[in-house]
């Protein structure tokens, strides 16, 4: 396992931690320009509508099949109980059971393989962006 | 059925590894950014691991291959639910939480929104998730170190209790992030084995283990539909938010986003997880399956199992798979799930109080390095004394609804709070907090109006709230709290919080090196 050289002192030097904005420390440091010009930045709007969207699709699918399913087990269980593969003695609700674990796996590395990779490139393409502009 | 000294050799040796690795990661565990998130350096796969490891606790292993074995179908449900929250956090909060947080979840509601109230909010509502699912962790500990090794229930809850303390204490992060790696590697090969083996016995033919499953079973193929675990569409309902949005909220698991350096190693950390998570539930469900085949055919481990309790299920088909070796293994497999739930539990609770409370609340964010981890290490001492106490207060407690209780107060309190707070630009501290507290006060007191505790523990009769969870009202309740309190806030602190919305979003979405930048400009 790589273990990052043991930063001495204080490591709140580090870039990654987050400025805090809240209104006691004196509300957004000048970070409104920064806004602005990334609300103008098409890259920048790619990235925010593309991710919000499949973000959207993915949730709402997931939860839309989990409460059918629940539904379903709650007001028509017999549905359920069904043999739908003729010869197979597993049931409809196993067979649907079984689909929503792998169907969970597959949703969730859809959306990493796409934010690897497409989102991860318009972000970059962003940073980039700003970089330029000073 | 017992063979005592393979058990506790197995038993003795888990627990000496896991204090060697508490020793070597103390030996790196100097800051608090390594005391809390491990350096933030792990990598996207360890992170899933750890994580898989600190979300699947015995109760579940245990718990739902006895209710397969119990009820067949029913078991899923559960898996289910658990499995499905894995997906909702990626979408919903993952990535904005790691860019906009450090080492607990009250850095991200505390970004724009007041610091006083987010973090007393989060303390609190954290210190109430942590505790009650210790209280439900010693208790099974402690039952379970006594039927397995023979330990009296004191000393069992007594021995979990500084073991975890240890870990905590000495290791931090990184030594609790081992210990579930581990646990989780031990936990899923040993399900892998026994689903091998039992396969193995039917000749790797799935049909034929299901059919004589339903034959075995007294109520035979009712076993392969729902059974009356779910009585109506309204405990449906509520125990889906309870599980889908609970799991978002539990702090154990947000601590988990902060050992990873970056957004894309917290998405594939995610990614890990889930799969682990789902291998592990399916290989749970085929386990009690397995077991109805294996252990209902013969009339001895039929009726052994009958008279113990429905979390035996596994260990007597450890037995009967593989004799005394499997059985131990497994047993000392189930010790190691408690102590790294328990580890993960603690410091949680720990870096509430010496982060949350202590340093960002009482030293305004002033207080040195060192000073920060040393708070902690006191707090992590003082969880273990409280656990071990509780756990030896509710020794003959039915605790139970306690699992419930923390996955409905972590969707009513903590979930709302930090979505909202995440993408609605309207959100004030003062609706953030009301709407926080609405949703901790109803979870909690209807869940002691319902049956859950009104009639099974307090036996006081036919309960006033008639549903065992209540995340189909606190969960709203707490939303609609939070906006219509965010709405009429007009106040000056509310106008610069809205104000603020812009650059938090900026920041959640593009992470760290959009602030360095910024800063340079």
């Amino acid at each position: 396992m790589t273990h990052p050289k043991r930063l001495k002192g204080n490591t709140d030097r580090d870039p990654q931690l987050a400025v805090p904005l809240a209104p006691e420390s004196g509300g957004v440091p000048g970070k409104d320009d920064l806004s602005r010009r990334l609300s103008i930045d098409p890259n920048f709007k790619a990235l925010v509508r593309e991710r919000f969207k499949l973000r959207l699709i993915l949730s709402v699918m997931v939860i839309l099949l989990y409460f059918s399913f629940m539904l379903l087990v709650a007001f028509w269980p017999a549905s359920l109980a069904s043999q739908i593969i003729p010869g197979s003695i597993v049931s409809a609700g196993i067979m649907s059971g079984i689909s929503l674990i792998v169907l969970s796996i597959a949703f969730t590395a859809i959306y990493v393989i796409r934010a690897n990779t497409r989102f991860e490139r318009l972000a970059q393409q962003v940073l980039k962006g700003t970089q330029r502009d000073e | 059925m017992n063979d005592r000294p393979v058990s506790i050799a197995l038993f003795g040796a888990f627990i000496a590894l896991s204090l060697t690795i508490t020793w070597w990661a103390a030996r790196r565990t100097h800051s608090r950014k390594e005391f809390y998130a491990a350096g933030s350096a792990l990598g996207g796969f360890q992170n899933g691991l750890a994580i898989a490891g600190d979300y699947t606790s015995a109760a579940t292993f245990l718990g739902v291959t006895g209710l397969v074995y119990s009820s067949g179908f029913d078991g899923l449900l559960y898996a289910i639910g658990f499995l499905m929250a894995w997906p909702i956090i990626l979408f919903l909060i993952a990535e904005p939480l790691r860019n906009l947080g450090r080492y607990t979840f009250a850095d991200v509601t505390s970004y724009r929104l007041s610091a006083v109230p987010m973090r007393s909010f989060a303390a609190i509502s954290t210190l109430v998730i942590v505790t009650f699912y210790l209280i439900t962790q010693m208790v099974a500990a402690g039952n379970l170190v006594q039927i397995l090794f023979g330990i009296p229930y004191s000393l069992a809850v007594l021995l979990v209790g500084v073991l975890m303390t240890l870990y905590v204490v000495f290791g931090g992060m990184l030594a609790t992030t081992w210990v579930q790696i581990i646990k989780a590697v031990l936990l899923f090969s040993g399900s892998l084995l026994m689903v091998t083996l039992i396969c193995s016995r039917f000749g790797f033919d799935l049909e034929k283990l299901f059919r004589t499953a339903v034959a075995l079973h007294p109520q035979h193929s009712a076993i392969l539909a729902p059974g009356g675990f779910i009585k109506d569409p309204f405990s449906a309902v509520s125990l889906g938010i309870a599980l889908i949005f609970g799991t978002a909220g539990l702090p154990h698991i947000l601590m988990r986003f902060f050992t990873v350096p970056n957004a894309q190693q917290a998405r594939n950390s995610v990614l890990v997880a889930t799969t682990f998570i789902g291998l592990f539930y399916t290989l749970l469900f085929l386990l009690g399956f397995g077991a109805i085949a294996v252990l209902r055919g013969d009339p001895t481990t039929r009726e052994a199992v009958q008279n113990a309790s429905g979390n035996m299920v596994a260990l007597y088909l450890a037995n009967a798979l593989g004799g005394p070796v499997l059985f131990g293994f497994i047993s000392a497999v189930a010790f190691s799930t408690i102590l790294a739930v328990v580890s993960g539990l603690t410091i949680a609770g720990a870096s509430a109080v010496s982060h949350d409370l202590y340093a960002s609340l009482l030293r305004g964010g002033k207080a040195k390095d060192n000073e920060e981890v040393v708070v902690s290490r006191l707090a992590a001492c003082a969880f273990g004394i409280v656990s071990v106490a509780m756990g030896l207060l509710f020794e003959h407690q039915n605790v139970a609804y306690l699992v419930g209780l923390t996955f409905a107060v972590s969707a009513s309190a903590n979930f709302p709070v930090l979505l909202v707070s995440l993408v609605w630009k309207n959100t004030t501290s003062r609706g953030a907090l009301l709407g926080g507290m609405v949703g901790l006060a109803t979870s909690v007191s209807l869940v002691v109006l319902g049956p859950g505790v009104w009639t099974s523990v307090l036996g006081l009769g036919r309960a006033p709230f008639p549903l065992e969870n209540p995340a189909i009202i606190s969960c709203p309740a707490a939303l609609l709290t939070i906006w219509v309190v965010s709405s009429f806030d007009h106040s000056r602190t509310a106008q610069l919080e809205r104000a603020a919305f812009n650059a938090q979003f900026v920041r959640g979405e593009l992470g760290a090196q959009v602030s360095v930048e910024a800063a340079e400009a």
